[in-house]
């Protein structure tokens, strides 16, 4: 097990999500050099729609036969505004937490899967057409 | 950088299915931010023009995907990216990321995550660096 499996992994499910990265896989995912395929960020940003994006960084390290997300952030931007964001930043009490306004309020959260995420974002996607 | 499409399995150029189906025509430009499908209003969920066309592609970009790596010189880059964008140093920066304190009003949640991590990771790839000297230092004595 290595990042680069998990970053295979990644790729098909942007698929699966439909989801549009903005740049080539190899911007996208990264390894950490010297880390023996062991740690590796996914950076980028992932069209629903025109005008609406999540953006995604993760810091993953592999634990035995495990991917863990170290640190992620996934921000949906509607046209050109983040609507919410769901958060692991270690320099921050909680942690794990999201935001969920436009006042950006910190509020504690469990860890989110990235399907999650993605089901959330198409649901705001969704909302806003029906809103139309 | 470089597409990360090889044309394995092409014929002139284009990467076809078992039955002859275009895949990839041969080189072009890069595409830009919008790909053409989301531009033109037509990428819904659950639905696709060309599902198995979409697949068989994607199965080429999996297996082509160029490793890539980065190191302290490349977060060093991002760094010094964030610094000039809006004009504080990533110290400074770091310490307001913490106390909540003041920030640039342009600065997203999302840039302020990235800034954040970045910043701790050049740390943590410094500091590695000093330790690897440091051992290499010890060794030689």
């Amino acid at each position: 097990m290595d990042v680069w499996t998990y970053f295979e992994q990644k790729l098909r499910e942007f698929e699966d999500y439909s989801l549009a990265p903005d740049r080539e896989p190899d911007d996208m995912f990264v390894e950490t050099a010297g880390s023996e395929g062991k740690r590796g960020r996914v950076f980028g940003n992932l069209f629903l729609t025109e005008g609406v994006y999540l953006r995604i960084s993760e810091v993953v390290v592999v634990r035995g036969n495990r991917i863990h997300r170290e640190e992620y952030a996934y921000f949906l931007v509607v046209d050109g505004y983040e609507a919410w964001g769901w958060e692991r930043d270690l320099s921050h009490d909680p942690a794990v937490h999201r935001h969920a306004t436009a006042a950006h309020t910190r509020v504690a959260a469990r860890p989110i899967p990235f399907k999650k995420v993605v089901d959330l974002a198409w649901e705001e996607v969704s909302r806003r057409a029906s809103n139309v | 950088m470089a597409t990360a499409i090889a044309p394995t399995g092409s014929s002139e150029g284009r990467i076809t299915t078992a039955d002859g189906e275009a895949l990839l025509g041969p080189p072009g430009p890069r595409p830009g931010p919008f790909p053409q499908d989301v531009r033109s209003g037509s990428l819904q969920r659950g639905k696709s023009p060309s599902a198995r066309k979409a697949k068989l592609l994607l199965k080429v970009v999996v297996e082509a995907m160029r490793k890539s790596y980065y190191d302290a010189d490349s977060i060093d880059c991002l760094l010094r990216w964030f610094e000039d964008e809006y004009g504080m140093s990533s110290d400074a920066f770091y310490d307001a990321h913490l106390a909540n304190g003041a920030l640039p009003g342009a600065l997203s949640r999302f840039e302020r995550h990235t800034w954040a991590s970045f910043y701790r990771e050049a740390k943590r790839m410094n500091g590695r660096s000093f330790a690897e000297r440091a051992e290499r230092a010890l060794a030689t004595v």
